[in-house]
C-alpha cells in the first residue's frame, strides 16, 4: 500500500506553473528521493504534501486518505498529527529554545493533557511531562545530542542543527519523513554520517522516507526510488540505475538541450 | 584535587544545594503535586496574606498601602501581557482596553445588581464578598470574550497588524464607554463600593503568576514559545498556531479584566481616562524592561515602575531618578572603555563624557529650571520613562532578565554550575547566565 500518492496534483503561482499535474506514489516503507535542478519544484512538492500550500488542481492522498484537493488542504499541524513530518531546506529550529525544548515542542499533538491540567499542574500533567522528557532524552541520546540538551539551538554547530531538525521531526512519530536537502552545506564526512543516519532512521523507526537531494552519490547509494523533476514536470520515476541511464535525466544534468523536455514543460505534462 | 578532597567537596556542595532548596511558601504551592497539599498550602498563604494586611493597616499609612496595591495590580497586568508579548511573541497594544472591559462590567454589576444581592445576606461583609467574587468572574469573562472577539480574526495576521488591530480595539472601547450613559459616559462611573484590599490583590496576583507560569512550563506554553520562534516550523511539528495564539490572548485578556475590576473597586470609580493607550504603553514598557518572556522580569519591573511613578510625583524625585539613570548607564558602559582607560587618561574622559554631560544638564535643569519643571512634573514622568527605555534598549536590549527566570531551582542550578567538578560535570553542563538561567 502507498503511504503517499499524488494524483495529477498541480500548483500555479500566478502565471508560473511550479508543479505541473504530477502523479507519483511512495509505497510504505520505501526510501525515495526527489532530485532535479534548482527551481525544479522539489520544495514546492514538500509544501504541497505538508499543507503549506493547497494545490490548484488534482489530489494528494496520505495513508489512504485524501489530504488535499483543488484549493483545499488540511492545516499543516493536522497533517503533522496524522504522521507527516519534515525538515526544511533552510534550517528552521526554535533558535532561542534549548535543544531539549525543540524536541519537546514536537509532542504538541501527543501531549495528552489539556488546559485544566496545565494550569493546575496535576498528576496527569506530571505523568505526561515525565513521559515527554523521557522520550526526548532517549531520542537525543540516540542521535548523540544528549550532552547538548540544554544548549540553545542557535548555538549548535551547523551539522548538529540539521540533525536536531531530524530528531524534532521524528519526535512527532511520523509515518512519512520528508527531508529537504538534509546534507546541504555539509562536507563529505558529514554527508557520509547523515547518509548512514537516514538509512538507520528508516530501519529503526519503521517509517517511509522521501528526501530531496543534490548529492547524487547519496541518492544512488541508499535510495530505492528516484523521482526526477525539472521545470515542474516529471522527468523520470524509477530505480536509481535506470534513472542514471535515462537520456532525459542525463541531458538535464549536463545542461544539454532536450526538445522533448522543453515541449513537456511548455505544455505542463510528464515525459515518463 | 586528589580523590578524597574531591569527594569531600562533592558532599559539601550537595549540602549547599539542599539548603538553598528550602522553599518559600509560594514555590511550595507551585511545586506540590497532591490536591490536599495544594489546598492546605493555599489556605496557609491566604492566612499569611490576612496577617500582612493587618500589619499593613496597623503600621503603614494609607499612601504606602495604596502603592502596594497598585504594584500588585501592575504585576497582574505585566505578567499577563507577558504571555502575549513575551512568551507567544505577538505584539498587543490593547491591554488597557481589556482592562476597561473588565472594570466596567464588574463596576456595572456591583453598582446596579450588587446592592440587591448584598441585601439578601444577613452578614453584610459576606454579602459584599460574594458580590465581588461574581464581579471578578464577570470581569474575567467579559474581557476574555472581548479577547476572543479581537483575537480570532486578527491573530491570523502577523505581529505588526496585530498591534494596529489591538490599538484600534482600545480606542473603540474608549469610545463605547464614553458614550454609554448608564456607565457614566465621559464623566465615568463614580460611587462604586470599596471592595479591593490587599488580600484580594495579593491572592489574585499569586493566582495570576501561578497560572501564567504553569501554562508556560506546560506543552501549551511550549507551543506558544514555538509560535514566537518560528510559526512555519511550529505548524510542521504539530502546533496549532492559531489556537496557541488565541489561548494566550484570551487568558491574558481575562487577567487584564480582573486587574481592571480590582482597580475600579479600589479607587471606587471607573473613568475612560484610566484606560487609554498610555496605560497600555505603560504595561508594554514593564514587559519590555523586564525582558520579553521573563515572568520574574515582569514582576520586578512592575514593582519598580509603580514605585517610580510615586517618586516622580516630586521634582526632587525626578532629579534623583535622572541621576541614578546616568550612573546606571555609566556603570553599564564601563566595560566598553576598559581597554581605552588602561592606555591613557583620555580613556576615562571618553567613558565619562556622556554621563558628565547629562549630569551637568540635569543639575543645571534642577537649579535653573526648577519652577518651570515643577509645573510640568506630570509630563516629566513620560520623558523619564522614555529615557529609561532608551538607555536600557541601547545597553541591555534583552531587558533586565532577558528570558531567564529567578527561581529556587535556577539558584540551585547556578550553584551546582559553579562547582561542575562536584557534579561530575555530566548532565549539569548547561551554561549559566549570571545566575539567571532560562527555564522558560
Ligand atoms: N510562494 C511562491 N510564490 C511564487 N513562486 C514560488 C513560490 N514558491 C515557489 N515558487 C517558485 O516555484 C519554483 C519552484 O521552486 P522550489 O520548489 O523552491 O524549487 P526547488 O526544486 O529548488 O526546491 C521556483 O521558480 C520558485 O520561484
Ligand atoms: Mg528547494
Amino acid at each position: 500500500m502507498n503511504v503517499l500518492e499524488f494524483k495529477e496534483a498541480t500548483i500555479r503561482f500566478g502565471g508560473l506553473t511550479a508543479v505541473a499535474p504530477l502523479s507519483f506514489a511512495v509505497p510504505r516503507g520505501q526510501l525515495a528521493a526527489i532530485i532535479g535542478p534548482n527551481g525544479a519544484g522539489k520544495t514546492t512538492v514538500f509544501n504541497l504534501i505538508t499543507g503549506v500550500y493547497a494545490p490548484t488542481g488534482g489530489e494528494i492522498w496520505f495513508e489512504g486518505e485524501r489530504i488535499a484537493s483543488a484549493g483545499k488542504s488540511l492545516a499543516p499541524h493536522k497533517l503533522a498529527h496524522k504522521g507527516l513530518a519534515r525538515t526544511f531546506q533552510n534550517i528552521r529550529l526554535f533558535g532561542d529554545l534549548s535543544v531539549e525544548d525543540n524536541v519537546r515542542c514536537a509532542f504538541a499533538g501527543r501531549a495528552g493533557y489539556g488546559l485544566a491540567s496545565a494550569l493546575l499542574r496535576d498528576g496527569k500533567q506530571a505523568r505526561q511531562e515525565a513521559w515527554i522528557a523521557e522520550e526526548t532524552a532517549e531520542l537525543l541520546k540516540l542521535f548523540g545530542l544528549a550532552e547538548r540538551a540544554h544548549i540553545q539551538a542557535r548555538n549548535l554547530p551547523y551539522g548538529d542543527q540539521r540533525q536536531l531538525e531530524i530528531v524534532r521531526a521524528l519526535a512527532t512519530k511520523p509515518k512519512l519523513l520528508l527531508l529537504d536537502e538534509p546534507t546541504s552545506g555539509m562536507n563529505p564526512t558529514e554527508t557520509e554520517t547523515v547518509t548512514r543516519l537516514i538509512r538507520s532512521v528508516r530501519d529503526q523507526f519503521d517509517i517511509s522516507v522521501l528526501l530531496i537531494e543534490h548529492h547524487m552519490s547519496l541518492v544512488m547509494g541508499i535510495c530505492e526510488r528516484v523521482v526526477v523533476l525539472d521545470g515542474g514536470v516529471l522527468l523520470a520515476d524509477d530505480v536509481p540505475q535506470a534513472v542514471q541511464n535515462n537520456p532525459h535525466v542525463v541531458a538535464a544534468y549536463l545542461g544539454e538541450p532536450d526538445p522533448e523536455l522543453d515541449e513537456a514543460i511548455e505544455h505542463g505534462h510528464a515525459i515518463a | 584535587m586528589n580523590g578524597a578532597r574531591f569527594a569531600d567537596f562533592a558532599v559539601h556542595s550537595r549540602f549547599l544545594i539542599v539548603v538553598s532548596g528550602i522553599p518559600s511558601p509560594v514555590s511550595l504551592v507551585m511545586n506540590s503535586r497532591s490536591l490536599p497539599a495544594k489546598i492546605a498550602l493555599s489556605a496557609a498563604v491566604v492566612a499569611l496574606l490576612l496577617g500582612v494586611q493587618a500589619m499593613l493597616g496597623r503600621y503603614f499609612n494609607e499612601y504606602v498601602q495604596q502603592i502596594v496595591l497598585y504594584a500588585g495590580i501592575n504585576i497582574i497586568l505585566a505578567v499577563s501581557l507577558n504571555l502575549i508579548n513575551g512568551i507567544t511573541g505577538q505584539f498587543s497594544l490593547g491591554h488597557a482596553g481589556f482592562m476597561a472591559a473588565g472594570a466596567y462590567s464588574a463596576a456595572a454589576f456591583t453598582f446596579y445588581v450588587g446592592p440587591q444581592i448584598t441585601a439578601r445576606f444577613q452578614n453584610e461583609a459576606a454579602g459584599s464578598n460574594v458580590v465581588f467574587i461574581v464581579a471578578l468572574l464577570l470581569s474575567a469573562a467579559a474581557a476574555g470574550i472581548a479577547g476572543l472577539l479581537v483575537g480570532l480574526p486578527s491573530l491570523r495576521l502577523r505581529g505588526d497588524y496585530l498591534a494596529i488591530v489591538t490599538l484600534g480595539f482600545g480606542q473603540i472601547i474608549i469610545v463605547l464607554i464614553t458614550n454609554i450613559r448608564e456607565v457614566g459616559g465621559a464623566a465615568g462611573m463614580t460611587g462604586l463600593p470599596l471592595m479591593t484590599n490587599f488580600v484580594w490583590v495579593a491572592a489574585l496576583m499569586v493566582l495570576c503568576v501561578l497560572s501564567v507560569r504553569n501554562l508556560a512550563i506546560s506543552h501549551l506554553g511550549r507551543s506558544m514559545k514555538a509560535v514566537r520562534e518560528d510559526e512555519v516550523a511550529a505548524e510542521a511539528v504539530g502546533v496549532d498556531t492559531t489556537r496557541a495564539k488565541v489561548l494566550a490572548f484570551v487568558i491574558s485578556s481575562m487577567w487584564a479584566g480582573v486587574a481592571g475590576a480590582l482597580q475600579a473597586h479600589y479607587i471606587q470609580s471607573a473613568h475612560p481616562g484610566s484606560f487609554t493607550f498610555i496605560r497600555s504603553i505603560e504595561v508594554v514598557i514593564m514587559v519590555v524592561l523586564g525582558g520579553l518572556g521573563s515572568i520574574t522580569g515582569a514582576v520586578v519591573t512592575a514593582v519598580l515602575l509603580t514605585g517610580l511613578t510615586e517618586v516622580l510625583r516630586s521634582i526632587t524625585g525626578a532629579f534623583a531618578v535622572g541621576l541614578s539613570l546616568v550612573l546606571f548607564a555609566a556603570v553599564l558602559t564601563l566595560p566598553r572603555y576598559r581597554s581605552a582607560m588602561r592606555q591613557s587618561a583620555m580613556g576615562w574622559l571618553l567613558w565619562l563624557r556622556w554621563p558628565l554631560l547629562s549630569g551637568v544638564a540635569l543639575v543645571a535643569g534642577f537649579v535653573f529650571g526648577r519652577d518651570w519643571l515643577e509645573a510640568r512634573v506630570a509630563a516629566l514622568r513620560f520623558v523619564i520613562y522614555a529615557l529609561i527605555l532608551i538607555v536600557l534598549m541601547l545597553l541591555r536590549p534583552q531587558g533586565l532578565l532577558g528570558r531567564g527566570e529567578l527561581s529556587w531551582s535556577s539558584l540551585r542550578r547556578s550553584r551546582s554550575a559553579t562547582t561542575p567538578e562536584a557534579e561530575g560535570a555530566s548532565e549539569r553542563s548547561e551554561p549559566v547566565d549570571e545566575g539567571v538561567r532560562g527555564t522558560l
